[in-house]
Parts: structure tokens; sequence; C-alpha cells
């Protein structure tokens, strides 16, 4: 029994970790920017529709594979740079609730473009060859592929940490995340900063779609449940917040994983127990600033 | 001006009792669609142009108010009216207890706590299968009367013109008028001694209460409550209905429900790829239609009658007050 939670426990860490690569992007882009990116879940859906194309292409090699890690993300955050550029600067003046609608009206439109080029059935990707077997963990099979995206998880949370402790880039992007407006005083290029943000944000929702296509689905609709998962990170950790979104997200994972064991059709409902918790405790989030 | 107001509102009100005779069974279908789309958005806005307060989970108290026809039927046999009138109270209760808990928090944090608490209220209708039926919904039973179309559209026609006259009347109250200050500057309003949070949490209870009416009405009109209701993407639907006719005007919103919902019912039966279509026209509205369908006429009216430096004057708090409201 106890060996069965630890495994489930184990997968939560790695269901977790793709909901932090894919949330560490949205927590970026509400930080700088303000506004609750909701096509960052189409962008997700679309990093898993380049990926299945691109390791079909390759005959699902280890080429392929890895192929589909760096090209897919690229791609998407090519795209997100575009929707920054074309989209959400013209209007950067007004109100965020009209940002915040141009963003919708782009998840309707991955939707039906996916729809249009891939067709609506349902599609898998495989575990890449090299990866393809489990681990013996206590006994148990552990997929090695669920390893690989523990680890890549961490990997990103350790680049980012870097990045924003590091680089000026990171810096700069910190001290948007508490005062925009000072930042632009000082004499940085915010709106060049924004499209940089957006972009990486969209990166990360991309490489978080390339990792998660071998374990999940690739199908319309996978846009919306990890665009709530991934809101949900963003206010338990606190806008902004590389760490927190990182707790969160392991938060989220677990108690879901955990969820399944307990009560399996209301195990999406415990996300909502934990920030409801978060809410009334400390409600700018657990690492955010007070809004 | 606002005798003007309810002359034009009385006339519309007239010609739209004058359809059933005037147009087939299948248009009052849509008709209806549009009536109950109608109140959902004057509802709704009474949270958005009138308090400042970006709600992104109204789906919810639709929702709740069709659930709580199809439960109140299929639990304790009440019968459909009954559910109807019940509906705003189930509805707006939820939506207290969801503003109670996120008024403290401004802006965008509070578009998405709103989104998540919708969420819960969704996941929970659609995985309880024992209580709610899940996935496959709650049927609604109409009483035989109701059956005839005619009937049932006086019915919607009677409580959504009721509804939106009342919210109209609560608009225009010293209440209304709080919360307009509120929108303008909540910091302002609360020095001059108004109890801000109080006021928001009462706003979005009432247009919780009357969007749950609205979603009664559709859930007896389709005979059927269903999950998919309370989604999250039909909580845009609202929010989309208030921008395309405009959230700083009363009538607004009731004008984007109905192009919306029109735009929609064609668009979903001719083209395969309907969504499409509706983001390249909400990405058109967002982008070069800001002020809404009737914002912006009513910019051109006041230009064109004024012609002078009254006409810039008329138009410029509205401009002011588009660049606060819903900024965290």
């Amino acid at each position: 029994m106890i060996i069965d939670i630890l495994i489930q426990l184990l997968s939560g860490v790695s269901r977790g970790m793709v909901l932090f690569v894919v949330a560490s992007g949205l927590t970026l882009i509400f930080g700088v920017l303000r506004i609750p990116n909701f096509c960052h879940g189409s962008l997700y859906m679309l990093a898993a529709f380049v990926t299945y194309s691109i390791t079909t292409a390759f005959g699902s090699s280890n080429a392929g594979f890895l192929a589909s890690l760096i090209v897919a993300p690229l791609v998407v955050a090519l795209f997100g740079a575009a929707i920054e550029f074309f989209l959400l600067r013209p209007i950067a003046g007004r109100e965020h609730l009209y940002q915040l609608m141009v963003t919708f009206a782009i998840t309707l439109i991955v939707a039906d473009g996916i729809k249009l080029i891939w067709g609506g059935s349902y599609r898998s990707v495989g575990y890449p060859p090299m990866l393809d077997g489990s681990l013996s963990v206590l006994g148990r099979p552990f997929p090695e592929y669920y390893v690989l995206v523990i680890v890549a998880g961490i990997v990103i949370a350790a680049l980012l940490a870097l990045m924003i402790e590091r680089t000026r880039f990171g810096r700069v992007l910190s001290a948007a995340v508490i005062d925009p407006e000072m930042v632009g005083a000082l004499g940085i290029n915010v709106p060049r900063l924004y499209t940089m943000v957006f972009a990486l944000g969209a990166l990360l929702a991309g490489f978080g779609g390339a990792l998660a296509a071998p374990i999940g689905s690739v199908s319309l609709g996978i846009d919306n449940s990890i665009i709530i998962e991934s809101f949900a990170v963003v206010i338990i950790g606190g806008s902004g917040s590389i760490v927190g979104a990182f707790a969160a997200a392991l938060i989220i994972g677990i108690v879901q994983a955990l969820g399944i064991m307990v009560a399996p059709r209301l195990a999406i409902a415990f996300i909502f127990l934990a920030l409801c918790a978060v809410l009334l405790l400390r409600p700018q989030g657990l690492l955010g600033r007070r809004v | 001006m606002a005798g003007k107001s309810v002359t034009v509102f009385a006339l519309v009100v007239l010609v739209l009792a004058a359809m059933p005779y005037a147009t087939s069974e299948s248009n009052l279908f849509v008709l209806m669609d549009v009536l109950i789309a109608i109140l959902f958005a004057t509802a709704y806005n009474l949270v958005l142009g009138q308090t400042g307060l970006l709600s992104f989970g109204h789906a919810a108290y639709f929702g709740l108010g069709a659930y709580t026809v199809a439960l109140l039927q299929g639990h304790l046999g009440l019968p459909m009216l009954v559910g109807i009138a019940f509906g705003p109270f189930v509805a707006g209760f939820f939506a207290m207890l969801v503003a109670l808990l996120t008024v403290r928090l401004s802006g965008m944090y509070f578009a998405m706590l709103t989104l998540a608490f919708a969420q819960l209220i969704y996941t929970i209708i659609a995985e309880w299968y024992s209580f709610t039926g899940g996935d496959n919904g709650l049927p609604v039973t109409v009483p035989d009367y109701f059956f005839v179309t005619t009937h049932y559209f006086y019915l919607t026609l009677g409580i959504v013109a009721a509804s939106v006259f009342l919210l109209w009347l609560i608009v225009n109250s010293p209440f209304g008028v709080a919360l307009l200050a509120i929108r303008e500057n909540p910091q302002r309003a609360s020095f001059v001694g108004l109890n801000v949070k109080l006021y928001q949490v009462a706003a979005f209870t009432i247009s919780g209460a009357f969007s749950g009416l609205a979603g009664a009405l559709s859930g007896s009109l389709h005979q059927m409550a269903f999950p998919s209701m309370l989604y999250w993407t039909e909580s845009a639907q609202p929010v989309l209905m208030a921008l395309a006719g405009g959230i700083h005007t009363f009538f607004g919103p009731a004008v984007g429900a109905a192009i919306f919902t029109i735009l929609n019912f064609y668009v979903a039966s001719y083209s395969g790829y309907p969504l499409l279509i509706f983001g390249i026209v909400v990405l058109l509205l967002v982008m070069f239609l800001p002020e809404g369908v009737v914002g912006t006429l009513r910019h051109w009216v006041s230009r064109s009658r004024k012609n002078g430096p009254e006409a810039v004057k008329e138009t410029a708090p509205a401009d002011a007050g588009a660049g606060r409201g819903t900024r965290a």
C-alpha cells in the first residue's frame, strides 16, 4: 500500500513537472504583461500537434523526438511573438480586458485552425525508443519517460532561476513584475520586453506541449484542461514567481495523483480546494506580492 | 433622456410581443435564445460595465439557474415555474459566496479567481452523477401549456422585459450611481464613506441572480440542463456580448447579445469551422470597435449633433472611464 502511494506520488511529480513548465510561462506573462493569457493552452496544444508531425516524419526515432523537443517550442515561440507584436501591442494602451479578449479569440482560432490542418481525430505520439522501457522503483515498474520529464522539469526550473538571478534580461524581467512603469522610466524598451517575455512564455508552453505529447493524448481540447490548471498554479504560486510556480505545480500534481486514489471523479476538485485554502490564508499566493 | 429610454424600451417590447404573429415558429426559437442572451448580458454588465469588475465565471450562475429547475423537478417533483422562480435565488446565493471570497482581489486576479470558482462549480456538477446526472445532463419537463411555442415565448418575453427593466431601475438608482463611483475610483469612493466591498458583493450577487434567471429560462426552453452550460468557455459569452454592444451603455449588452446569438446561429448552421469565424469576428471587434456598437453610435450621434468643442467635452468622460475600470 505504502509503495503504491509512493509510486503514485512519483507519477504526480512528473505530472506536476509538465504543469510547471507550461505554467512558468503563464506566470511570467501574467507577472510582466498583467494579462491572463488564455491562449497559453492553445500554444501548448499547437506544440503537441507539431511534435506529432515531426515524430511521424522521422518515423518515431530518437532523432525525431529530440528534433521535436527543439523545433516545436521554437515554432510556438515565434507564433507567440507574432501574437504579441501584431495583436496585443497595438492595443497595449487600453484596458487589459481587451487584451484578455484578444487572447481568448486566439484560443478559438487556434482550435479550429488545428482542426483545419491536422483534422479532428485523436493522435498519439509514442515514447522515444531510448526511453521506451521502465525502471524498477521499489520493485514496481516506473516508465523511464516519466523520469525524463521530472529531470527536464528540474533543469528548466534551474535554468529559469539562473536566468532571473544572473542575466540582465532576467533582472529587468523581475523588476517589471514589480513595477512595469518604473522599468520604462529607467529607459528599458518596454514594448520589446513585452514581446520577448511573451515569446519566452510561449516557448515554455511549447516545451511543455512537446514533453507531454508522449504521455497524454494529442487531441483537440487538451488546451482547455491545461489552461485551467495553469491558472491555478499562477494563483497558488503568486504572479510572476518561478519558485512559487514550481511549488504550486508540484502541489497540484501530487494532490491530483493522490486524489485519484481516493475519489477518481473528484480529483480535479482537489485542486480547487488547495486554491481556496491558499486564497483564504495568503491571497497574493505562496510567493507573490500583495495585489 | 431617461424618459426617452423607457419609451424606446416599451416600443421594442411591443414589437417583440407582436412577433408570434409576424414570423415562423423556428424564428421564434432563435428569438427566445436572443431574449435569454439579452437578460444574461445585461445582468452581466452590472458587474463589468457598472462596477468595473471583470468576472470570468458567469456561466456558472447561468448554469446553476438551469440546474435549479431540473433538480427541483427531478428530485422533488416541483413544476417548471417553481424552478424558474427559485433559479435566481440559488444562483444569487452561490454568486454571493464567490463574491465574498474574491472581492478582496482586484483586476485580472479577480478575473482568474471567478474563473477558478466557476470551474469548481462546473466540476462538481459534471462529476456528481447520482445527483446531477453528470455528462448526460438532467431533463426538464415542460408543462403542456408552455409546450406551445407562443405561450413559452410570452413567458420568456415577460420575464426578460421585467428583469431588464428592473436592472435599469437598479442602474439608475443611488445604488447604481454608487457602483459607478466605485468603478471610476474605488479608493475615492471609500473615502466618501462607501463600503466598497459590500457594494461589490451586492452587485455581483444581483448580477449572478439575474444570470441564474436567464439560465433557468434557457434550461426550460431546451428542456435540458447540461454541464457544458457552466464550462469556462461559456463564461466568455456575456463578456463578448457586453463588449460588442458597449460596456459603458445600459442597452449595449442587449444589442451585443442579439448580434452574437444570431451570428452564432448562422455560423454554427452553415460553417464547418464556426470557432474560426467567431474568433476572427471577436478579434476584429476587440481591436477596432472597443466602445461597442451602441457606444460607437452614441459617439457619432453626439458628435454630429453638436459638431463643436462641446462634442469633445461630451466624449471625454467616456474615454477617461475606458482608461480605468478593470485595469489591474
